[in-house]
């Protein structure tokens, strides 16, 4: 359905993509996974034909952008990052504006209009404005806007950034049941709990580059060999943090509060050497776990940050 | 189609601002009034009228020459002071602005009355003091018409005697006179401005429609930044819509605007000061249509360069009222005047001002042409500034 082939993009010294290469096939919710700045968006605005890339080739359902944007346009809707409405105008007008510039008429016009608004929790808010609504609305209502032409392809960048859990989930689950009602949908985030709960498959990029794509069991066998040893303590101290990380076999210690995050791939083999310095530190240990690799621990391992950094 | 729905849903902004609305309509009216009534005594001729110059060249000796002569000098003489001139340089010295009117007498004038050959006089003017003009259009019209009815008579008498009946003598001196009247008239020659002077409603009624509509290019400007920070701009990019569908919708929403403004102004002025705009519909749009093109032109070109619907609005302020106070609009500046030539507001006012004063599309010509070629350079800016600005 999209098919990147090393597609480069530039902002004058910053390569926001690097040779990205990736398909999406029909009917799945692609998720790009990666923190603030990592090119996420820029990827997305290459697909909707916002900018053009420096290089490569982008085709939508078979259509090079290049040649045929307007028909590749017909195909998308784009919930963009930033909420993008008519502020003064009413949220029918707001979602029937884009609907005509779709090219929806008439009867099936005001039926897809009032079907988007319901789907977006908003039936009852048709007259309001936007400038009366919450965050959680207008990130409902930005959604609203690109998908009463039951686009093919839905494009979202961002749609839970900085809204109350309730509005979260609903969104999560609209993208759910738009993917069920045929849309395939690309969905970007820097929350890996999210990428983990909706999408099918997911590219981690970084710095423009994509450091990992593939569905979440095979990202996580990519880190597979990595366990993370969890340490409840009462009184933790920074010096045991630095014997720890000088061990052999550690490949990442933090601290989160009282609690140490140790990544190995031998858990067994230095739990005891770590215990030995808590000890030695006077650190008394309330709780140890042995976690899965989540995302996160994947994109640690993959960039040697954290995700939120 | 798109087109249409940008139009229609910048026009749904508009209206559902309801201060900018109210604004749009009843700002133009109140300046009108305002300036109307508080410069109305520039506007007023002097009451009294003194004695004034009025160039003469008089090369006709024969005896219409030296009786227009006396009839200037004595019956006339406490009206004009005759300052006589060679022919030839009469028109010059009136354009120079020396004098405001001139007459001017043929050498053969006398010859002329008495073979009962077509002959004027001219009453050349300078088009600045139109109480004047008339006074001496006046004066010489009831000369050339007292000539005319003696010249009449003199045929009539000359093939009857006295004696013979009065009734059929008086006949044929009206005959004659019907015949003669039109042998010997006054031409009226205006040398710099054909317009008779505006009433000051008129005056502002005109200068304030056109910086008005100027004024109407800020909101495309706005507009397109607001939608551009806003994002909605992004999206309708993302929608199947081309870059010039977008900028022809801003132009036709911007026209529908202006147009609704500049018809209000037009019917309340006609109404409320009794504005007359002449009798061509069709000369009024083509004198508008330019005008609201270069400010939206402008609007898009600010909006190309300038990032912020502030700064925006400051910048085409200080230009459109600068235009507007250099031109005239807001008070004649007589000493602006060779600047004032080159603004738009001067051109757009000046075809009004010939439409009011009765003119027809003919007259106005040169003035549409210079509008419509400022407006097409100006598009042709905003097209390329806007392109580079989107592309980069
Ligand atoms: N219009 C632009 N001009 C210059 N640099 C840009 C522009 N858009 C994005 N960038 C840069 O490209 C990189 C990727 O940005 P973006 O795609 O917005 O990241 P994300 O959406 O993942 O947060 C960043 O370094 C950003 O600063
Ligand atoms: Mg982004």
């Amino acid at each position: 359905m999209i098919r990147l082939r090393q597609v480069l993009k530039r902002y004058g010294s910053t390569i926001a993509l690097d040779n990205i290469s990736l398909d999406v096939s029909a009917g799945e919710i692609f998720g790009f996974l990666g923190p603030n700045g990592a090119g996420k968006s820029t990827a997305i605005n290459l697909i909707c034909g916002l900018v053009k890339p420096d290089q490569g080739e982008i085709r939508v359902d078979g259509l090079d952008i290049r040649h045929n944007p307007l028909e590749v346009k017909r195909r998308l809707g784009l919930v963009p990052q930033e909420i993008a409405l008519f502020d003064n105008l009413t949220a029918w007008d707001n979602v029937e504006f884009f609907a005509k510039l779709a090219g929806l008429r008439g009867s099936l016009l005001r039926e897809r209009v009032s079907e988007a608004l319901e789907f977006a929790g908003l039936a009852d808010k048709g007259k309001g404005v936007p400038r009366g609504f919450s965050g959680g609305m207008k990130r409902r209502l930005n959604i609203a806007c690109a998908i009463a032409h039951r686009p093919k392809i839905i494009i979202m960048d961002e749609p839970t950034v900085g809204i109350d859990p309730q509005s979260r989930n609903h969104i999560l689950e609209s993208v759910r049941q738009l993917n069920k009602l045929g849309s395939t949908i690309i969905y970007t985030t820097h929350y890996m709990e999210e990428a983990e709960e909706i999408c099918s498959r997911i590219g981690i990029i970084d710095h423009g580059r994509l450091v990992a794509l593939g569905s979440k069991e095979e990202l996580r066998r990519l880190v597979n060999e990595t366990e993370k040893i969890v340490i409840e303590t009462v009184d933790l101290n920074f010096t045991c943090l630095e014997q720890i990380k000088a061990l052999g076999w550690v490949k990442d210690a933090q601290t989160n509060g009282q609690s140490l995050e140790i990544l190995t791939p031998h858990a067994q083999t230095i739990l005891q050497d770590i215990l030995f310095i808590l000890q030695r530190n006077q650190v008394k240990v309330r709780n140890i776990t042995l976690v899965e690799p989540d995302l996160e621990s994947v994109f640690l391992t993959l960039t040697g940050r954290k995700l939120r950094d | 189609m798109n087109v249409l729905n940008l139009a229609l849903n910048d026009l749904k902004q508009t209206a559902a601002n309801k201060v900018t609305l109210a604004l749009l309509l009843v700002l133009p009216v109140l300046m009108i009034s305002l300036l109307g009534y508080a410069m109305k005594p520039l506007f007023q001729p002097e009451k009294d009228l003194k004695k004034f110059p009025v160039l003469y060249s008089n090369p006709d000796s024969g005896p219409v020459g030296r009786s227009l002569d006396s009839f200037l000098s004595s019956q006339a003489g406490n009206l004009v002071e005759l300052v006589p001139v060679e022919a030839g340089t009469l028109e010059s010295q009136v354009l120079d602005g020396k004098y405001p009117v001139g007459i001017s007498v043929p050498p053969d004038l006398s010859q002329a009355v008495s073979q009962g050959k077509q002959t004027r006089v001219e009453v050349i003017s300078s088009g600045r003091d139109q109480v004047k003009d008339k006074i001496v259009r006046a004066l010489v019209d009831s000369f050339a018409a007292n000539i005319n009815t003696q010249t009449a008579l003199a045929q009539g008498y000359r093939n009857y005697l006295p004696q013979a009946q009065a009734s059929a003598a008086a006949n044929l001196a009206g005959q004659n006179l019907a015949r003669v009247q039109s042998s010997f008239g006054t031409d009226f020659v205006s040398v710099l401005d054909s317009k008779p002077a505006l009433d000051t409603f008129q005056f502002f009624a005109a200068t304030m429609l056109v910086f008005f509509l100027l004024t109407t290019g800020m909101g495309v400007g706005t507009g397109i930044i607001t939608e551009r920070t806003s994002g909605v701009m992004t999206r309708i990019n993302a929608c199947p819509v081309k870059q010039s569908e977008y900028l022809l919708g801003k132009i036709l929403s911007n026209l529908a605007i202006a147009l609704v403004q500049a018809t209000s102004v037009i019917l309340f002025s006609q109404y409320a000061f009794q504005v007359n705009w002449g009798s061509s519909p069709l000369a009024l749009l083509l004198i508008l249509t330019p005008v609201i093109f270069i400010s939206s032109a402008l609007g898009i070109i600010i909006a190309s360069i300038l990032s912020s619907a502030k700064a925006l609005t400051s910048i085409l302020s200080v230009i459109f009222w600068c235009m507007t106070f250099v031109s005239g609009g807001f008070a004649p500046v007589p000493i602006l005047e060779p600047v004032a030539r080159f603004t738009v507001n001067k051109w757009a006012f000046n075809s009004l001002s010939a439409m009011m004063a009765g003119g027809s599309l003919a007259d106005i010509t040169g003035n549409l042409a210079a509008l419509f070629a400022v407006a097409l350079i100006l598009w042709l800016g905003a097209v390329m500034l806007y392109q580079r600005r989107v592309s980069a």
